[in-house]
């Protein structure tokens, strides 16, 4: 579906053989998961206890210790409280496993001892014999969990650096490369990115409460120039933008959502140019993503994502006269689809997983097409409102959480100049990290 | 160590000095001050009101059972599939493969007062899960949830 594109013909299965050749890679990796079959009802192999809390304010109160992974009951497991004052054990009056809801299995324990803790002691919780779902054995080693007393003191201090998946969802993403061959003058690139979001209103949903969307702003900037005649058009992209996040609520919407999970909308101006900056637009554009509810099973897990939107604007600077006779006026459509190949159940990240990007350009106003010649410099093809698409493809095997073995493939027209991007095969190893703003765990 | 004195509840001198509080009458729509008596709240509102926003003190947090529940109800409704929770896998595992969806897992979370962390009387700032990506593990977002959610 993503290539029934008006195209000349010989382009359009140039396209479609290229992507069958993706798709046959993409089929062949799936075979991998389906071939660690075996392993995914695997047990746990390093389970732990997590978020112990002592709760003084339940009744009775109790201390709530949550598992990394499920257990089914019943459970016939031994507890043991350590006060680490004096290093006694706090006898013990009751052990609760509270199923989740609509489930058959557990995620926490509640253990409510004889006594109240003191509140300036540290203790530590320990548990032997606990057995966890698709094992036959108890867990053999499961470190001591400490009992939080309060709520830490630097909660709101501590900003985290964790690995982000690509480029799309980094906030900061720096990517300078230098290309050199014998006899040819070394090109310089630089692909950087960095986005700040803030909250303006926290979104509030659900029966008789009044409904509100999450809206963000978000400043930054999304910029990649380069030097060489061979890297594709450059996009200065300056994020002003205020994003509007409108999730459906099951509750009020009990169909829409089983469909539809939310609409989010990310208008915001751009400045494009083409990349020795000859031709540059300012655009205000706005998409409309909407988001699907997602479908699959363990080891297949698919996301659609369509999307429409405008673009509006004027030409700033133009390669050629008279290339741009009206205002830049531009319906755009498309689809983004997510595609998740797991190797195992127990895995906690996916194998491959496949990024699909299309989208399509109606060009209410006329704006130019340039071709490339040898040397780089910018030959003007046609004037027209003829519809302009791209498509990409990326497909990512993921070594582990900061590194990434990528492939990815590219055709299309993308502005200002829409230069053919033609087949264009790219591989990589791709170093990834997100900077995030996450709570210490350290106890008061 | 001997134990901490506690505050008392009242001012005894502050209550002398003001007196009883005097039962307050609502006056009717045309002005005249009802003979039944004090009005009391609508029971169908209160039990309303209470299985919304069940009453917490002030430094209360929520416990791993209530997060768990959180996440394994959250998780699906916002459009990921209906795995088991697993803590230590990732978003993207549950299908949260871009960044928008995270956005709209934290939203519910965030904002579901059926399903999210207000159905236990619970408040997250809007800005508390922004950290939040598909390669987030569950457990890091357990913990801010845990430690960020205020009464």
């Amino acid at each position: 579906m993503l290539f029934k594109s008006k195209r000349p013909r010989e382009h359009a299965q140039c396209g479609i053989s290229s992507i069958a050749r993706v798709a046959a890679f993409a089929l062949l990796s799936s075979m991998l998961p389906f071939a660690a079959r075996a392993q995914a009802n695997a047990c746990p192999s390093a389970p732990a206890l997590h978020g112990a809390l002592w709760q003084p304010y339940r009744s009775p109160a109790e201390v709530s210790v949550g598992f990394t992974d499920p257990i089914l009951l019943p459970q016939t497991a031994s507890w043991l409280l350590i006060d680490t004052k004096g290093g006694a054990s706090v006898p013990i009056k009751s052990v609760r496993y509270p199923l989740i809801t609509g489930q058959n299995y557990s995620l926490s324990a509640l253990i409510v001892p004889e006594r109240p803790l003191a509140i300036d002691h540290v203790y530590y919780l320990l548990v032997q014999g606990i057995i966890f779902e698709h094992c036959t054995t108890p867990a053999k080693t499961m470190s001591p969990a400490q009992v939080a007393m309060a709520r830490p003191k630097d909660a709101k201090q501590n900003f985290v650096l964790s690995a982000a998946k690509g480029r799309d969802d980094s906030d900061f993403y720096f990517a300078p490369t230098i290309d050199g061959a014998s006899g040819q003058k070394a090109s310089y690139t630089l692909d950087t990115k960095f986005q700040f979001r803030k909250s303006l209103l926290a979104p509030q949903f659900g029966k008789n409460v009044p409904y509100h969307p999450a809206i963000f702003f978000v400043p930054g900037w999304d910029l990649k120039v380069s030097n060489n005649p061979k890297q594709d058009g450059n996009s200065v992209k300056f994020l002003v933008p205020v994003e509007i996040a409108a999730p459906v609520a099951p509750t009020s919407f009990p169909r829409l959502s089983q469909v539809v999970t939310a609409i989010v909308s990310q208008p915001g101006f751009v400045a494009e140019a083409d990349k020795k900056f000859h031709d540059v637009n300012g655009i205000f554009a706005d998409y409309e993503y909407v988001l699907l509810h997602g479908f699959g099973g363990h080891y297949l897990w698919v996301s659609p994502q369509p999307t429409i939107g405008f673009e509006t604007g004027s030409n700033l600077k133009a390669q050629s006269a008279n290339t741009y006779p009206a205002s830049i006026l531009r319906a755009d459509f498309g689809m983004g689809v997510g595609l998740d190949l797991f190797q195992a159940k127990a895995k906690s990240k996916p194998l491959f997983s496949i990024d699909a990007n299309y989208i399509r350009r109606l060009l209410l106003n006329p704006e130019p097409t340039y071709t490339e010649d040898t040397k780089g410099n910018l030959q003007l093809k046609s004037v027209g409102t003829q519809p302009r698409d791209d498509v990409t493809v990326k497909i990512s095997y993921n070594v582990n959480s900061y590194v990434a073995l990528t492939a990815a493939y590219e055709y299309g027209e993308l502005p200002p100049v829409y230069t053919k991007i033609d087949n264009k095969y790219t591989f990589g190893v791709t170093f990834l990290g997100q900077m995030q703003y996450q709570p210490g765990t350290k106890a008061k | 160590m001997p134990p901490k004195r506690r505050k008392p509840q009242s001012n005894p001198a502050r209550t002398r000095k003001t007196g009883p509080k005097k039962p307050k009458v609502k006056p009717n729509k045309d002005g005249r001050k009802s003979a039944k008596g004090p009005v009391r709240p609508d029971p169908s509102i209160a039990k309303k009101r209470s299985t919304r926003a069940i009453s917490v003190a002030a430094d209360e947090q929520l416990g791993a059972d209530q997060v768990a529940q959180i996440l394994a109800d959250c998780i699906p409704r916002a459009g990921g599939n209906n795995n088991e929770i697993v803590l230590t896998k990732t978003l993207q595992s549950y299908g949260f493969h871009f960044q928008n969806q995270v956005d709209t897992l934290t939203s519910f979370i965030i904002g579901d007062a059926d399903f999210g962390v207000r159905r236990y009387g619970f408040h997250l700032s809007g800005d508390a899960l922004n950290f939040a990506a598909p390669s987030t593990t569950l457990s890091d977002l357990a913990d801010a949830i845990q430690i960020k959610a205020t009464p």
